[in-house]
């Protein structure tokens, strides 16, 4: 083998008048380890598709793609067959859906290694070996096990073990560490690399998180709308982001405390429309620095060493962001307590006893690994899950463990912001009826009252007025959460209880609605208590932390 | 994306109508023993049968009684189904299990079995038929509810509506009925395919309407005997109405069901 392991040249990818990649040239050298970064919808997952040639018949594309010195197109089947047989592997975003639920896994391993030729007896073999170089404790019983049986991390070792069954020349990895925590993270990046390093196989690691990527890959592209606005060595371009876009993305990442630091830079507005994409720079109508010639015409890429920039301004310092509001001290009151609380989950008690105390003004963050128990914690408190010991206490008085018995105010003083915003506005309901409904029945407003309500409401989450009567499924994420903390608002809330409420937002919508929650804080007085697995949004936000780690 | 009529509808239509106009046929299902299984011909295009009634005449009033039995039949079914499914699938525990194991029981019966049976102990008559048609279609009816509304069940909106202190009828009419009426639909529209097709079995079978009905499955009845004569038009003609209506109304619901919406 000689090359680079991927050679992209020129790739543009159409579906009718959307161009979803536009003149994309990337390469990942032979066991080399190249990271591919973007926002949701900006392309990251058609390129992978393009390069497994898994992109469906209606995409029109152009330019060349090689994997491992072989051009792609011209394959037919069978070659095409053999190529991903022996040289690509590829981990999907979501491991268990990845995996037949109907087959066991050892069964589904085996194929990897049958598709080499090999006998049931060696593939079984070379599982066993494979599953225990991935650190997996009981890999015999895992063999056994059907995909539902299996954690999420264990499912993306499974993943793994079936790419590295081969020694493929070209691993990608779409979106690995997506939903896992920290310490998950870290030891999966480390594994890859281990394995990588012992194949020599190359990585094109997809991920929306610019951080993650620049600790497992030596170059990095960023990509935006569809065009690769920068690409160069990661030490480079993390330690001096060239074009406006990358060193926007880089530094909305939580970092610091937001009592000290203010709030956090973000980057307005959203992606272009693909049907319309803006003439010249794609970035133009988001970009602080966009001047007259950057609306028009292609853009010369600035080309420094190997470090592409697709910009006409490029060394441009981004300004601060605009001061925060006066860092306010918590207040004294306690408005939510808990005394002792053993948090129970389908008969077992899984967290505490622990107990809390939540100031208005003040919000506590809640960390520990996925299955500690950090959201039955936050359901106990909702009276979801009626703890199995302990008492809770609001503003001074008991308040009941389970919601049933809670008064209609002790419901409005405490409202939840869950993760998902999708599943926690109802689809069938516009904006607008989706908000009026808490301020009818929580807050006790006539019809006429609860109009009038909306648009302090809106301003306070800074939604524009012109979205409520559309659907949820036709907002942003940013605008769904947005929409979902209007709901909890609505009431009149004391205590915000948030489960990963960026969890499932890009990085610069994160920003935005991680500002939102502070002003929420600052400006209102809300005690937040913020339920999430990433360090960096819980220095950010919160003035106290408990970290929960099974029963203690 | 908006919802064009395909042949299924156009079919539907078609059989809706001479239901309607049926007794615009009736001149020509007189008995005319003169007359007795002609051929089809200029003056009689489908033939005329053994008391020399004109079948395509008989044929077209025939979709009546079917329009009478087979939409009542789907909407008793979806009272009763969609009742017991909703209640499994919000309440669970308890509930969900004896729900769930009177639909097994009732499933487990064949369906033709448990008409006999009920149109026995009833005397068979219309109002029996659609009963005895819709309390077998509502256990299909009911799994198919209660598997949505458990879905919907397990997101956050509806804790949300639970934490706002809303009533269980409030959050399965306005909540969550919105969401899955569609599905709800396109399931009772299928089912009103096979109530087509299962009203003129038992009628076949005699446990429908009697004569002089027009009734496709009565006809079927009375004459494939004649077949073997050679008299191939009178049984031939209803059979092919049961048929195309059943599949226009499939038609139909596939279609809705492709474009997501009603």
């Amino acid at each position: 083998m000689s090359g680079p392991a991927l050679e992209i040249a020129g790739l543009s990818v159409r579906f009718g008048r959307r161009s979803i990649l536009h003149d994309v040239s990337l390469s990942v050298a032979a066991g080399g380890a190249t990271g591919l970064v973007g926002e949701s919808g900006c392309g990251k997952t058609t390129l992978a598709l393009a390069v497994l040639r898994g992109l469906p018949p209606q995409a029109e594309i152009a330019g060349r793609i090689s994997v491992a010195g072989q051009r792609l197109d011209p394959l037919d089947r069978a070659a095409l067959r053999r190529l991903r047989a022996r040289q690509i592997a590829f981990v999907f975003q979501d491991p268990v859906r990845a995996l037949n639920p109907a087959l066991r896994i050892g069964r589904q391993l085996a194929e990897s290694f049958r598709l080499l030729g090999q006998t049931a007896q060696e593939g079984r073999r070379e599982s066993l070996a494979l599953l225990a170089r991935l650190r997996i404790a009981e890999p015999e019983r895992l063999l056994r096990a059907y995909p539902h049986e299996i954690s999420g991390g264990q499912a993306q070792r499974v993943g793994l073990a079936m790419a590295f069954a081969k020694r493929p020349a070209l691993l990608v990895l779409d979106e690995p560490t997506t939903g896992l925590d920290p310490d998950a993270t870290a030891s999966m990046l480390d594994l890859v690399a281990g394995l990588r390093s012992e194949r020599g196989t190359a990585l094109l690691l997809i991920s929306h998180d610019l951080a993650a990527v620049g600790r497992s890959c030596d170059r990095i592209g960023v990509l935006y709308a569809g065009t690769l606005v920068e690409e160069g060595p990661a030490s480079a371009l993390l330690a001096r982001p060239r074009h406006p876009y990358t060193s926007a993305l880089a530094r909305c990442a939580p970092r610091g405390s937001a009592r000290r630091r203010g709030p956090l830079p973000t980057i307005e507005g959203g992606l272009p429309d693909p049907a319309e994409p803006p003439p010249g720079c794609r970035f133009t109508p988001r970009c602080p620095f966009a001047k007259r010639d950057c609306r028009a015409g292609a853009l010369p890429a600035a080309t420094r060493l190997d470090h592409v920039v697709l910009c006409n301004h490029p060394d441009q310092a981004w300004p601060d962001p605009p001061g925060g509001l006066p860092a306010s001290a918590p207040r004294e009151d306690v408005v939510l307590s808990a005394e002792k609380l053993s948090v129970r989950r389908q008969g077992r008690v899984i967290a505490g006893p622990l107990s809390l105390r939540l100031r208005a003004g003040e919000t506590l963050g809640v960390s520990g690994r996925s299955g500690s128990g950090k959201s039955s914690l936050l359901r106990s408190l909702l009276g979801l899950l009626p703890p199995a010991a302990g008492t809770l206490n609001l503003a001074g008085s008991p308040l009941a463990p389970d919601w049933r018995q809670r008064r209609r105010a002790e419901l409005a003083a405490i409202q939840p912001v869950f993760q998902n915003p999708d599943e926690a506005l109802n689809r069938a309901l516009t904006v607008r009826a989706i908000l009026l409904r808490p301020l009818r029945r929580l807050a006790g407003l006539s019809r006429a009252e609860a109009a009038r309500r909306l648009r302090p409401i809106l301003d306070q989450v800074r939604l524009d007025p012109a979205l409520l009567d559309r659907h949820p499924r036709s907002l942003s994420g940013g605008q769904r959460q947005r929409v979902a903390i209007a709901h909890a608002l609505a009431s009149g809330p004391r205590v915000l209880l948030c489960d990963e409420p960026t969890t499932a937002l890009d990085l610069s919508v994160q920003a935005a609605i991680l500002n939102l929650l502070v002003e929420l804080r600052d400006r209102d007085g809300l005690a937040i208590l913020l339920v999430s697995h990433d360090s960096g949004v819980i220095g950010f936000l919160c003035d106290h932390e408990i970290h929960i780690g099974g029963t203690q | 994306m908006r919802w064009r009529p395909g042949p299924g509808l156009g079919l539907v239509l078609f059989w809706l109508a001479a239901a309607l106009l049926a007794p615009a046929f009736l001149p020509w299902t007189r008995l005319d023993l003169h007359r007795v299984l002609a051929p089809p011909s200029l003056a009689h295009w489908c033939g005329t049968d053994q008391l020399g009634r004109d079948v395509l005449a008989r044929t077209l009033a025939g979709a009546r009684p079917i329009f009478e039995t087979a939409p009542a039949a789907t909407l008793i079914a979806l009272l009763l189904g969609g009742s017991a499914g909703t209640i499994a699938g919000y309440r669970g525990g308890m509930a969900d299990a004896a729900i769930g194991r009177l639909i097994d029981a009732l499933l487990a019966l064949p369906l033709i079995v448990l008409a006999l049976f009920a149109l026995t102990a009833l005397g068979p008559s219309q109002p029996a038929l659609v009963a005895v048609i819709g309390l077998a279609f509502a256990p299909l009816i009911a799994r198919t509810v209660r598997a949505a509304v458990l879905a919907e069940r397990r997101l956050d909106y509806v804790t949300l509506a639970q934490l706002r202190g809303e009533g269980s009828l409030y959050i399965l009419a306005r909540e969550i009925l919105p969401n899955i009426a569609p599905a709800i639909l396109v399931e009772a529209t299928v089912r009103l395919g096979y109530a087509v097709f299962t009203a003129a079995s038992l009628g076949f079978l005699g446990f429908g309407l009697s004569p002089p009905s027009p009734d496709w499955g009565l006809t079927i009845s009375e004459t494939y005997g004649l077949m073997a004569g050679g008299a191939w038009w009178p049984a031939t003609f209803p059979a092919l109405a049961t048929a195309s209506l059943v599949i226009g109304v499939h038609l139909a619901a596939e279609r809705w069901r492709a474009q997501g919406r009603p």
